[in-house]
């Protein structure tokens, strides 16, 4: 699960409508992410990132091990 | 500069619509869209084969339709293949369902029009079953791709 709705009522008190009007998106789209149901471009990642002051690891740590041969 | 086929894509899909601009409209639109497409194969096959069982008298639009759909299929795959995407890599995935499904309903059009065209005439019921038969696997496999939709978790 990713940490979108617990950086964004911590850091900024950005409600979803607001934080959707920032990064140029929908409400609904927000509540998806937030939701699990919809992984969003490393476009918008980088978006959401850059207004809650964050980086996009942080607001989707890697779940699995990194593909076989690749080392952060 | 854009093609003509560059030229007639964008005026068909509208894709410069602002409307997509937003990523998950995007993405949503163009499921719901694939999923029309689906209900819109399989029910358009299945209702030319009937045509040609039941009022053979209009086998030939029927197969004009089902020739459409065909052709309507091959362009959708084409548009993929411009972009680097080969849809058909996708039917070594599919289930046996499916993949009877689409020969059971090539099977019944192909006999229910040929027997159409030459005249003969077969025992309806027979063919009744046949249809129930084909009718149960396209709504089983449209269901199963409902519910593969309404069930994925993660994208």
């Amino acid at each position: 699960m990713n940490r979108l709705r617990q950086l964004r009522t911590e850091r900024t008190r950005l409600t979803q409508a607001q934080l959707a009007d920032l990064v140029g998106v929908t409400r609904q789209t927000i509540n998806a992410i937030e939701g699990g149901d919809y992984a969003p471009s490393v476009y918008l990642a980088l978006d959401l990132a850059r207004v809650l002051s964050c980086t996009v690891e942080d607001l989707f740590p890697a779940t699995q091990e990194a593909p076989h041969g690749i080392h952060a | 500069m854009a093609s003509m086929l560059d030229r007639a894509i964008a005026a068909i899909t509208d894709f410069n619509n602002p409307f997509y601009a937003e990523e998950r409209q995007r993405d949503v639109a163009n499921e719901a869209a694939a999923f029309g497409f689906w209900v819109l194969y399989w029910t358009l096959l299945i209702g030319a084969g009937a045509t040609c069982w039941f009022f053979p008298e209009h086998h030939l639009a029927a197969g004009g339709l089902a020739v459409w759909v065909f052709l309507v299929a091959g362009l959708t795959s084409l548009y993929a293949r411009r972009l680097g995407v080969t849809i058909s890599a996708r039917d070594r995935n599919a289930g046996y369902l499916r993949r009877l499904s689409h020969g059971a309903v090539g099977v019944w059009l192909g006999v229910g029009f040929a027997d159409a065209r030459t005249g003969s005439s077969g025992n309806p019921w027979v063919f009744l079953v046949f249809f129930l038969l084909v009718f149960t696997l396209g709504l089983a496999s449209l269901m199963a791709m409902a519910g593969q939709l309404r069930q994925r978790p993660h994208r």
